[in-house]
């Protein structure tokens, strides 16, 4: 668990300020791959459970870990539903600024900017804040900003910058040529350093980010290869489940790929069972 | 101050005037007692007829800024420290003065608000976010 009086110092303050005065917080942790993100938000979480009076985070069952904003969205219900007060948004990456336009960013800038009402603070990990949203920084809903560099074997090294400084690191970011130079360049708030988790729960941990990992990967081959899963097909002609599954077996159309217990047909089944339904 | 009778459109305020004439009669206190202090120093009698003039004329300027800040007892004791002959009453009428002049932020020059830079709401809160 983290051990560093200053940095413990904060999280009580974002745990009082989302408890006591039911404001939103997030806390960013950033950095590099393998800078070690996803282990230093598992020991903040842990820390503020223990404020909550709660056990340390689940790696088994993974219930406040989000991997990827689908997951993240279905665990904030769920740590809603068991009164847990801290959720982590692991892989956030799919969050980003380049695609804020898509539905599922406008959700997501949705979720954040209500998501006070839960009483849950949010760790997002991501490997560059600059990525996030303007409307997140703009509506101060980021408070801390934790960011890892120069991981050593045995234990990590963070700088740590309030939203005042995250906003002069991100002006300078889109000024340098290496935007990461930016955190060299201001001054952040303090430094800290973490340890690696105990081993049987580093392996724990291990085990759900691959899990997590495989599971973006796979979404992110079922995107590129256009593939579109039977429930979306009912949605977008408007038809039910057990009419489409029907019309592909009539049809023939097999699913090119299977992932989570759901079949993925190529995105020509659409056209065709659009043109059955215009036909009726 | 502005006079619209003539052509002159931009003028220096008289708050500006005032106080700059209020640091200058200070520095010449401050000269004076630094004279005096060295003559003191050497064995040589000190000439306080200089910090006297110079202390009353500072007090001229000021003297209401003193009435507004100084209960009647310690306005009346500063003046007689000011008129008096003694280079220690001076030396504790400057010093006095120049914790009223702080107190208006005159002189102070260490205004910048100190916060404890490991406690991050406090700065987010300091900058209004």
């Amino acid at each position: 668990m983290i051990e560093h009086e200053a940095l413990c110092r904060n999280l009580e303050k974002l745990y009082m300020r989302t408890k006591q005065m039911n404001k939103a917080s997030l806390i960013i942790i950033d950095g590099g791959v393998g800078e070690g993100k996803t282990t230093l938000a598992v020991q903040c979480a842990d820390y503020i459970n223990k404020l909550d009076g709660k056990q340390p985070i689940d790696l088994l069952t993974g219930i406040q870990i989000g991997m990827g904003g689908d997951e993240f969205l279905q665990k904030l219900r769920e740590c809603y539903a068991q009164k847990l007060p801290i959720l982590i948004y692991d892989e956030a990456g799919d969050f980003s600024r380049r695609s804020a336009m898509t539905r599922f960013n406008a959700t997501i800038n949705r979720t954040f900017e209500t998501f006070r009402a839960f009483q849950i603070i949010v760790i997002c990990c991501l490997p560059t804040m600059q990525a996030l949203d303007n409307g997140l920084f703009q509506k101060s809903i980021p408070r801390l900003l934790l960011h890892c560099y120069n991981r050593k074997r045995n234990y990590g090294n963070i700088k740590v910058y309030s939203l005042y400084r995250t906003y002069y690191t991100r002006a300078k970011m889109e000024k340098l040529i290496i935007p990461s130079k930016a955190y060299g360049i201001v001054n952040p708030n303090f430094h800290a350093r973490f340890k690696d988790l105990e081993p049987e729960r580093q392996a724990q941990l291990t085990r759900l980010s691959t899990r997590g990992k495989l599971d973006i990967l796979r979404k992110s081959e079922i995107e590129s290869k256009g593939l579109i899963s039977a429930k979306d097909l009912a949605t977008r002609c408007g038809r039910t489940r057990q009419w489409v599954n029907l019309h592909l077996r009539r049809l023939n159309i097999r699913p090119q790929m299977e992932h989570g217990r759901k079949a993925y047909f190529p995105m020509d089944s659409l056209g065709i069972l659009s043109s059955l339904v215009k036909q009726r | 101050m502005v006079d619209f009778n003539n052509e002159r459109t931009i003028a220096t305020p008289a708050t500006d005037i005032e106080r700059v004439l209020i640091l200058q009669k200070r520095e010449s206190v401050m000269d004076a007692i630094e004279s005096a202090l060295k003559m003191d120093r050497a064995g040589v009698q000190a000439e306080t007829h200089i910090i006297h003039a110079r202390m009353f004329n500072l007090w001229i300027h000021i003297s209401a800024l003193l009435k507004r800040h100084l209960s009647t007892e310690e306005y009346t004791e500063l003046f007689q420290k000011v008129n008096s002959h003694d280079i220690q009453n001076h030396l504790d009428a400057i010093v006095k003065i120049n914790k009223v002049l702080d107190a208006v932020n005159l002189t102070k020059i260490d205004t910048r608000t100190r916060i404890d830079t490991t406690d991050i709401e406090a700065e987010n809160e300091l900058h209004g976010l």
